[in-house]
């Protein structure tokens, strides 16, 4: 079962660090975003919430949010590759870092309504 | 090249959401075109489509390949959301009913959506198409449909080939973990 703040890394190819903002649903969708490098000088970043090197220990520089990449995950199929060895799960996010990516979702223009619905509810449980 | 994810869903109410705001039945054509520009116009702004659909280069001009046989219902797998959210009547397309279902488009959609058919659905066909022939990624007449990569679409629009290298870095691994994990 993943909860949010849970973190991996291998989703992708680039070995982006991915968290779970929701909670799983019974269905086994549970909602996942990616961080990447924050750009100072990219106006896609210019309001971004940073990530700093010290808030997560995969974080190597600074970095925020991939609002564009937020969605509905098969948590199912990535236990299935973390128990394969595709995917490593790393240490979870702190309850602080959690709610700063929950909230950075939240205030994009970018993840969709049925997202932005269970990454609030998420954020009320904790 | 840029390779996005098709949401067919995601497709099915961008589409509800022009003929909405249009009223009226519209020809399947003109909506294929609209979504061309919004899909577009979304990647020039914020570096991602709304629908996820591959740009192809046609007679016609530039297209959306999916969304174009949807719309003129030649898709060779029977659609799963579309007919839920577009009907055809009397040779055009509309809203099948009060079916407001938006819950695959963000508010960044939303918005490129009704930008998009509020600046050209008045337009007459051949003019939008027009339009469309004088985009910078269409390749002409040509005897095949082909491939159009969106990075030719941001190199029309002026960013730099350093600055789109970083945009499709992001765009590739979302891609590539939405494809293997994405409900």
């Amino acid at each position: 079962m993943i909860r949010p703040g849970d973190a991996f890394i291998g989703l992708d190819p680039r070995r982006h660090l991915w968290l779970a903002l929701s909670s799983q649903a019974p269905d086994a969708l549970i909602v996942m975003a990616n961080l990447t490098t924050h750009w100072p000088d990219d106006p896609d970043h210019m309001t971004c919430r940073i990530v700093r090197k010290r808030e997560h220990q995969w974080v190597r520089h600074d970095s925020c949010l991939y609002p564009k990449g937020v969605a509905f995950f098969n948590a199912v199929a990535v236990e299935q590759d973390v128990r394969n060895g595709v995917v490593e799960q790393r240490g979870p996010a702190s309850p602080a870092l959690l709610r700063k990516l929950q909230l950075a979702a939240l205030e994009s223009p970018y993840p969709d309504a049925v997202c932005k619905s269970a990454i609030r509810a998420a954020l009320a449980v904790n | 090249m840029i390779q996005f994810v098709f949401n067919e869903r995601r497709a099915a109410q961008a589409a509800a959401r022009i003929l909405r705001r249009h009223g009226k039945p519209m020809p399947a054509a003109k909506l294929a075109q609209l979504l061309y520009l919004a899909d577009r116009w979304f990647l020039v702004q914020h570096h991602a489509t709304i629908t996820g659909d591959d740009f192809i280069s046609t007679d016609d001009g530039p297209a959306l390949r999916r969304i174009r046989q949807l719309a003129s219902g030649s898709a060779p797998a029977p659609p799963a959301d579309w007919p839920r959210h577009v009907s055809i009547a009397a040779g055009a397309l509309a809203c099948p009913g009060p079916n407001d279902d938006e819950t695959q488009l963000s508010q960044a959609s939303s918005e490129s959506l009704d930008r998009i058919h509020d600046r050209f659905a008045s337009d007459p066909p051949e003019e939008l198409q027009e339009r469309l022939r004088g985009l910078a990624e269409w390749k002409g007449v040509c005897a095949e449909d082909s491939p159009i990569d969106p990075r030719r679409i941001l190199q029309a629009a002026g960013y730099a080939d350093w600055y789109i290298d970083r945009v499709q870095a992001d765009i590739d691994a979302a891609c590539r973990a939405h494809r293997r994990y994405g409900a």
